[in-house]
């Protein structure tokens, strides 16, 4: 079975398609009809350069799905998280010194702050990357764990008010040049982290989906489904026996078209040798048995615009156009 | 007892941060990510005022440890500005990468400064 087959048979059945349906000509659509369907332009007081804002009603501001800050079940998540973090930094300050070294150069260097930060900001970019690619996580849980890991426990692991306090007291002891090298090598280093954790997340979700692709389609395969997987470009065809099915199916209106078909009928021989034997036993009878066998296949053709023309009146002659 | 009030209060300024940031987002629509320098400029301003009020023995050690180490530290986040700052480079809106990287280095030592010079003068 091969790709001439099928085109074979797609172009017949299109072919069968345009005559059972009325002329193209009665239903083109002009761009500019598509393109105002489209994108409807604001009508009335909407179109005003500043169209008046309606208020949300006060009993909907009360609503998480309109409000964010109504959400009780976010603040919960967002609380346990930033308690979770806190408790995470502090306890970090004292597994960990404070400062690097007791004096010189490296005494404004604090690690417990600079590693929670570290750590933050690899976590916060790999989760929100992650997540932002995990389609196959429900939204709400995906916006629950965001807000709750991400923005609570991340952002409170995190901290640059720490960061600013040790930065005032390595200034007033005048350690400028550690303190400046302090606050750059975090901010560097958490660009750096956050850039690779992002990336991390990214690779990951890349590929768990194409993992569901490959079960999906495999899935798709062992069920024996409806053959075809329309992709973006192509129809691709999935297994034998399901091209043989719609090969007679092709085939079958084929012949039920009446005029076109001498033109399609060479290129469906020649793609499919067996289905020719049976030919000419349905021809006498097609009229009659295809309307009813066979499944009308959906054109392709845009769906005509079937709304009610508009009428202007004429008041001089009291006509309608 | 002190450690476990401690993460209550960091859970109290992420809480106080969510609302805040959430606010700020409802009525800023531009790129630059405002809510979270606001966030960051508040708890370094309020930062350097604790501190202050601290080396002055205003206020004891599990106070200024409650606030500073609590809650300003849930409060402000050094993670979702770097990974703000990442998302703009990403998106190739260089500029205000840039500007954003030298605000929040900048800004926030200068609020902390201030902090500490006002609770200085207010003593």
């Amino acid at each position: 079975m091969s790709d001439s087959e099928q085109s074979a048979g797609a172009g017949s059945a299109r072919s069968n398609n345009a005559a059972t349906e009325p002329q193209p000509s009665t239903m083109e659509i002009s761009a500019a009809q598509v393109r105002a369907q489209a994108m409807p332009k604001p009508q009335g007081a909407a179109a005003a350069a500043n169209p008046p804002k309606i208020p949300l009603a006060p009993m909907k501001k009360m609503q998480a799905r309109f409000n964010p800050l109504a959400d009780g079940m976010v603040y919960l998540v967002v609380f346990l998280g930033g308690t979770l973090g806190t408790a995470m930094r502090y306890g970090l300050s004292f597994l960990v010194p404070a400062a690097a070294q007791p004096l010189g150069f490296w005494h404004s260097f604090h690690l417990p702050t600079f590693i929670a930060n570290m750590f933050a900001c690899f976590i916060f970019a790999c989760l929100t990357s992650y997540l932002s690619q995990a389609a196959w996580i429900r939204k709400r849980t995906r916006q629950l764990v965001s807000r709750g890991f991400g923005m609570g426990m991340c952002g409170g692991f995190s901290t640059l008010s720490a960061l600013a306090i040790e930065e005032l007291t390595s200034l007033q002891t005048s350690h400028v040049l550690g303190a400046v090298f302090y606050l750059l090598f975090s901010f560097v280093c958490g660009l750096i982290v956050a850039a690779v954790g992002a990336k991390l997340g990214l690779v990951l979700t890349a590929r768990k989906t194409a993992r569901l692709a490959a079960e999906a389609l495999q899935r798709q395969q062992a069920q024996g489904g409806p053959g075809r997987h329309v992709t973006v470009g192509e129809t691709v065809l999935l297994n034998a026996t399901d091209s043989a099915v719609s090969n007679h199916s092709a085939d079958a209106l084929a012949t039920a078209a009446p005029v076109p078909v001498a033109a399609d009928e060479p290129s469906a021989i020649a793609g499919g040798a067996q289905p020719s034997a049976d030919m000419p036993g349905d021809v006498p009878a097609s009229p009659v048995i295809p309307a009813a066998a066979t499944p009308v296949e959906p054109s392709f053709e845009p769906a005509p615009i079937t709304d009610e023309i508009p009428l202007t009146g004429d008041p001089t002659t009291g006509e309608a156009h | 007892m002190t450690y476990l009030l401690v993460c209550l209060c960091g859970g109290l300024g992420a809480t106080a941060r969510f609302v805040l940031n959430t606010s700020i987002q409802q009525m800023w629509k531009k790129l630059f990510p405002l809510s979270t320098f606001v966030i960051n400029v508040i708890a370094t301003f309020c930062a350097g005022l604790a501190a202050a009020a601290y080396a002055q023995q205003v206020v004891p050690e599990s106070t200024y440890l409650l606030f500073v180490t609590g809650f300003l530290g849930g409060f402000s986040t050094f993670s979702t500005a770097i990974n703000e700052m990442v998302s703009l480079f990403r998106n190739r809106h260089f500029g205000i990468a840039l500007f954003y990287v030298i605000a929040t280095i900048v800004v926030p030592i200068i609020c902390v400064t201030l902090g500490w010079l006002v609770g200085s003068l207010a003593h």
